[in-house]
């Protein structure tokens, strides 16, 4: 499980290496925060009940979906394109681990640093 | 076990493709394939465990991290004490003199610096069978020697059996015991490296202008082989024990007064023994 673990962090530290990056990553989430605020704040200044949700509420469903959506929409075919037309996919075939779950602890570390440098602040914020 | 040399005379002759066949990323199109013991496209853990690859062409390093960030993972993907996995990395960096740059991100370092951490990531794995694909392309004198001094030590100190592909002759004469030539898809050579170089010892090379070699009788000069004739100077081969006759009679027959004597290199050996014939008998 060590290996694995590693991977994770490996990744994670490769993602959090320059400021600007944690700097996007927490606007990136804050835009969308904003304009789902927004969008739901409009739509709320005529009732205080949509499909059985409060405002509060709605806001809350939409932290929970995003953040499953962080490891549904996780661009892995994308990234294993780029692995083979590049020729680092023959190395890490070289390397002692599955693939798939190479890829699949890879993409916990990029989403762990989105998740933590992106959804987190905001709701601590909010 | 000894190590073994491997290496091609011309750019796409197949030198990657064969390691990558080796290493078990590609499936041999015909024929079998045995790497110690293991059918290297079947990618058993063990097998992967006991092989490590570095190419000259191709960083495994992360170039976001620092080489230490890369040497914990490899301890962890490798199952590697943690304390071993420490000594071997202060004793390998303070060997290739790049111990200060073992914090430094990966992407500020030279092609040298990188390099040589590839080789110190490749031999914390302790694999059984090193399989190089062009390690010194693009690198200054001393990080080339620095790298060969690293593979000798490793191929000494660890048994590790070392299969490089290089079209730089010196990586070969300097690390390898064997040599193998492929022209033309077959192996034209596959010999001990300083049994190549013996073969070709009890010769002597006289490099004189082209122009001479139409005042040369070749009929009266016993000893004397023509090699061949690159733009204005001509090749020949003469025994060592008959140089001093033969550039006697030349200088005293035909007057010759420009002429050099040297001793051929293993990669002249080959380009001249090996991929020449190949291009004559076409």
């Amino acid at each position: 499980m060590n290996k694995y673990i590693s991977i994770v962090e490996a990744n994670f530290k490769s993602i959090i290496k320059y400021k600007t990056s944690i700097f996007l990553l927490i606007m990136q989430a804050f835009t969308q925060f904003v304009v789902m605020a927004s969008l739901w704040g409009v739509i709320y200044k005529n009732t205080n009940v949509v499909q059985g949700y409060n405002y509060y509420e709605m806001i809350q469903y939409y932290f929970g979906v995003t953040i499953l959506s962080y490891f549904c929409f996780y661009a892995i075919d994308w990234e294993l394109n780029e692995d083979v037309h590049s020729g680092n996919f023959g190395i890490i075939l070289l390397k002692p681990y599955s693939i798939i779950t190479y890829y699949f602890f890879k993409m916990i570390g990029d989403r762990v640093a989105n998740i933590l440098f992106g959804l987190i602040p905001i709701s601590i914020s909010g | 076990m000894s190590h073994c040399l491997y290496t091609h005379d011309r750019n796409g002759a197949g030198k990657s493709t064969t390691i990558k066949i080796l290493t078990g990323t590609l499936h041999p199109s015909n024929g079998n394939i045995n790497v110690d013991g293991f059918i290297p496209y079947e990618r058993k853990l063990l097998f992967r465990k006991e092989i490590a690859l570095v190419m000259g062409n191709k960083q495994q390093l992360i170039p976001d991290l620092t080489p230490m960030d890369y040497f914990n993972l490899i301890g962890s993907l490798y199952d590697l004490d943690e304390k071993m996995l420490m000594n071997d990395i202060n004793s390998l960096t303070s060997y290739l003199n790049v111990k200060d740059k073992l914090y430094r991100q990966v992407r500020s370092m030279s092609l040298g610096e990188k390099m040589k951490m590839e080789f110190i990531s490749a031999a914390l794995m302790h694999p059984k069978i090193l399989f190089l694909d062009e390690p010194t392309i693009g690198l200054d004198v001393q990080s080339k020697k620095d790298i060969r001094q690293f593979l000798l030590k490793l191929n000494r100190e660890e048994g590790t059996t070392i299969i490089l592909t290089s079209h730089d002759m010196e990586d070969i004469a300097e690390t390898c015991e064997k040599i193998i030539v492929i022209s033309e898809g077959a192996i034209v050579l596959d010999e001990a490296v300083t049994k190549t170089i013996s073969n070709y010892s009890n010769y002597k090379y006289l490099r004189i202008p082209s122009s001479y070699l139409n005042r040369i009788d070749f009929r009266h000069l016993e000893g004397i082989e023509f090699i061949k004739n690159d733009c204005s100077k001509a090749l020949l081969k003469v025994g060592s024990s008959q140089i001093a006759d033969v550039i006697k009679g030349l200088v005293e027959t035909n007057s010759f007064d420009d002429f050099e004597i040297i001793n051929l290199s293993l990669e002249e050996i080959i380009l001249q023994n090996y991929s020449l014939k190949g291009e004559v008998d076409e």
